[in-house]
């Protein structure tokens, strides 16, 4: 459903991104990595035309994004959650900021309130509805921002480095429901530096000098970031490998093989 | 700063925000064309409001602190360039008369700020808000959007100030006081400040954020208390200017 | 001579209905030499107690002293804050470097010998001075912003989440220069990142609402965050080597690298 072909993106400081092809079919769950300056975060906005390619094409559900009479339209489909969970914010109650994007979609007003009471108990902070958003913790705020997002029934949801700011604790819950969101047929591009983040994408793709470096399922791809000294990988799969074990991305499937 | 908004069930905060704008502009009128005698019991008024409204009256008058300054220097200019009798016999540019305007000036600035920390106590930001954007429907899609950024623009200013707190401390450590402190807080509070927006703006575009947006979710009614607020205001307007 | 932190609590916004209590009755010694390791989640109060023990704002109630005497910015502590880059603005980074040093009593020379110096630590060049810190990058800036601090002598640094939006590469890097600069100052390294904290500090204090709650070394704190069932807050690595533990297997849960990790393994079950 999200198609980049051949994308070519500078900034006037230098070049970002060179010749990248990219697909993220609908129900997909994928993963992306790559160090700062890789060209992660300006991939990550050019997917929902925040940003324009100087050469190529970013199609989303077949439309173009360089059509700006139909951004909308692919802005209903992808939604975005972004890495600072105070920047987001649009309303000054939790309620407000997921009235938001509902007002814009234009939802019948009688709609509104039970949408947002069944996303704020999916994600497991109704107690939060007409709290302030600046007395939350980050990892509320970033809870609250994917709310936000989710309550807007997008199609592809796009995570840029989703929990680097949020604590350890809130960081699991936020990944769980990213794993949920999935598995409930959305498709998710997380886009992160943690490998223990993406165990369960069906594709993982990591760009280097704003090429793609690697690109296959989280056990290829590790498997060469382990071989070629790349990239960080999962403990657990690092594990796996040094100890001759077969390739566990979790800590569940090495301690089971391990202790047999 | 005139103070922030705490959240709670006095009298006053139950009125409907637009009420209270439309008041606060009322009560601005009158300030400025009362006589010292009505300027007198709008100061009273002022002191039994603040309780009404659940600030205690040492806040309130905490609220003119930052601005005495200001007063001091008005009082000062009206005293020395207000012509008639002299003061006293070795200053004979300061006149009775500059002191008496110059008390008067003073005390409408003072009602002034009074009065709008009051408001400011009892509405909400986004209270605030709904009211403005209420009286700027009849400009159509640019008076929605500009109440709209207004909204927005307000949800920044505590960020604005903790920022600014932590770019004191941090320069500070690095050595940087007095003036040269000044561009040593001014440059990455503006560069914080740019960033700042760029991610919000993103954040609003990706939700579908877009001009001439009609659809909204809140709605208000006038209550009984917003009429009989506005009752007694008519009263004391009414009061003043005729009497 | 060591930090003292006695009875120390803050209060925000004291008598107002915004008060809040950052910290609570802290008592904490960090001894000279070495890096000491402060954890704890956004809200902990660690950020409060840096600014605190930096000598930058006064504790409601309580005492820090350094050396015996209180805490002096750019004397005998200094501070580097989290996004240390944003806070650059001179034409020249050498302008902005030689601020901290300008009430030392030094002359032109002795201050250009000190920054040099400091550059030296962090490993940059010399040639950098000259330009405008708006046209470096970030990762070379953040580390100039170090050399700054480094370069007005203080015993203590504070450094508030050094590695925050770096990617691995850079982190480790910033915890390699961290390690060799420890040599000669004593570093009081704040994270929320456990690895990090394992792999560099000597000693550790956890802070959780305002209060500490643990004082020790690695392998002590992750004995009590086993007891304590807080297990889960471990890196992964050691959460895997406490469960092979619970399993009965004879392992150490606090080994910090990967190495180790196999090693230990490898030790009590040939696969």
């Amino acid at each position: 459903m999200i198609e980049l072909d051949n994308i070519y993106f500078a900034y006037p400081a230098g070049k970002v991104l060179d010749g990248v092809h990219l697909r993220v079919d609908k129900g997909e769950y994928v993963g992306l990595m790559g160090q700062n300056g890789s060209g992660k975060t300006t991939l990550a906005r050019l997917i929902n035309g925040l940003l324009q390619p100087n050469k190529g094409m970013v199609r989303v559900n077949g439309i173009s994004t360089q059509d700006r009479t139909r951004l909308l339209e692919i802005r209903r489909s992808v939604g975005m959650v972004f890495q600072n969970p105070g920047a987001q914010a649009v309303g000054e109650t939790v309620e407000e900021d997921l009235v938001f994007g509902l007002e814009n979609l234009g939802l019948p007003i009688s709609e509104i309130g039970q949408r947002i009471a069944q996303y704020l108990d999916l994600l497991g902070i109704p107690e939060l509805r007409n709290r302030n958003i600046n007395t939350l913790s980050g990892g509320q705020k970033q809870l609250v921002n994917l709310a936000a997002v989710m309550v807007m029934q997008p199609d592809c949801i796009i995570l840029d480095e989703p929990v680097s700011m949020v604590d350890a604790r809130h960081r699991k819950i936020v990944l769980q429901h990213i794993v949920q969101l999935n598995r409930n047929g959305t498709a998710v591009v997380n886009i992160t530096h943690d490998p223990e983040e993406l165990v369960e994408c069906q594709k993982i793709i990591v760009l280097s000098e704003g090429k793609i470096a690697v690109q296959g399922t989280p056990v290829e791809v590790f498997d060469q970031l382990l071989n070629e000294r790349m990239l960080e990988v999962p403990t657990a799969f690092a594990l796996s490998k040094q100890l001759g074990l077969s390739p566990n991305l979790t800590i569940p499937g090495l301690l089971e093989e391990l202790c047999q | 700063m005139i103070g922030k908004y705490v959240h709670s069930s006095s009298s006053i905060h139950q009125l409907d925000p637009r009420t209270k704008l439309v008041l606060m502009l009322g009560m601005s009128l009158a300030i400025y064309g009362a006589s010292p005698a009505a300027l007198l019991f709008l100061l009273v008024f002022v002191l039994f409001l603040s309780p009404a409204s659940g600030m205690p009256v040492k806040r309130l008058l905490g609220s003119l602190r930052p601005v005495l300054l200001f007063f001091g220097i008005i009082f000062l200019m009206h005293v020395l360039f207000t012509p008639g009798a002299p003061l006293l016999e070795n200053l004979p540019f300061a006149t009775v008369e500059g002191v008496w305007t110059g008390g008067i000036q003073v005390l409408r600035f003072i009602l002034l700020i009074m009065y709008t920390s009051i408001l400011i106590h009892t509405t909400s930001p986004s209270g605030l808000n709904y009211a403005l954007m209420y009286f700027l429907r009849p400009l159509g899609t640019f008076g929605m959007d500009l109440a709209f950024m207004t909204g927005v623009a307000m949800t920044l200013i505590p960020d604005l100030f903790r920022e600014i707190t932590i770019i004191k401390k941090a320069q500070t450590a690095r050595g940087y006081r007095g003036i040269k402190g000044f561009t040593a807080l001014v440059v990455p509070l503006l560069y914080r400040s740019f960033h700042r927006v760029d991610e919000l703006s993103d954040a609003l575009e990706s939700r579908c954020f877009h001009s001439g947006r009609r659809n909204y979710y809140y709605t208000r009614m006038l209550s009984g208390k917003d009429f009989l607020a506005g009752a007694v205001f008519v009263i004391i307007f009414i009061l003043i200017f005729m009497v | 001579m060591p930090v003292t932190i006695r009875h120390l609590t803050h209060i925000y916004d004291v008598g107002t209905p915004w008060e809040i209590k950052a910290l609570d009755r802290i008592d904490l010694t960090i001894m000279e030499g070495g890096v000491f390791g402060l954890v704890g989640e956004m809200g902990s109060g660690k950020s409060t107690l840096a600014t605190l023990m930096a000598g930058l704002e006064n504790p409601t109630y309580g005492k820090i002293t350094i050396d015996g005497d209180s805490p002096r910015p750019g004397v005998n502590v200094g501070i580097l804050f989290q996004q240390p880059e944003d806070f650059f603005f001179e034409k020249t980074l050498f302008r902005d470097m030689v601020s901290g040093l300008e009430n030392k009593g030094l002359t032109q020379e002795e201050r250009r010998l000190q920054i040099h110096s400091s550059l030296d630590m962090v490993g940059l060049d010399h040639q950098i001075l000259d330009m405008s810190p708006f046209h470096l990058n970030r990762g070379t800036l953040r580390l100039a912003a170090f050399a700054s601090v480094l370069a007005m002598r203080p015993k203590y640094l504070i450094m508030d989440e050094p590695t925050a939006s770096l990617d691995p590469r850079s982190r480790n890097k910033v915890i390699e220069i961290i390690n060799s600069v420890s040599k000669d100052v004593t570093i009081i390294y704040i994270s929320h990142r456990l690895q990090e904290i394992a792999a560099i500090s000597d000693h550790i204090a956890i802070m959780e609402q305002g209060k500490v709650v643990f004082t020790g070394i690695w392998q002590d704190y992750v004995r009590w965050a086993v007891e304590q069932n807080k297990a889960g807050d471990l890196p992964v690595l050691n959460q895997v080597m406490v469960e092979l533990q619970h399993q009965g297997l004879d392992v150490d849960p606090a080994v910090n690298t990967l190495e180790l990790a196999v090693e230990q393994v490898l030790r009590v079950k040939v696969p």
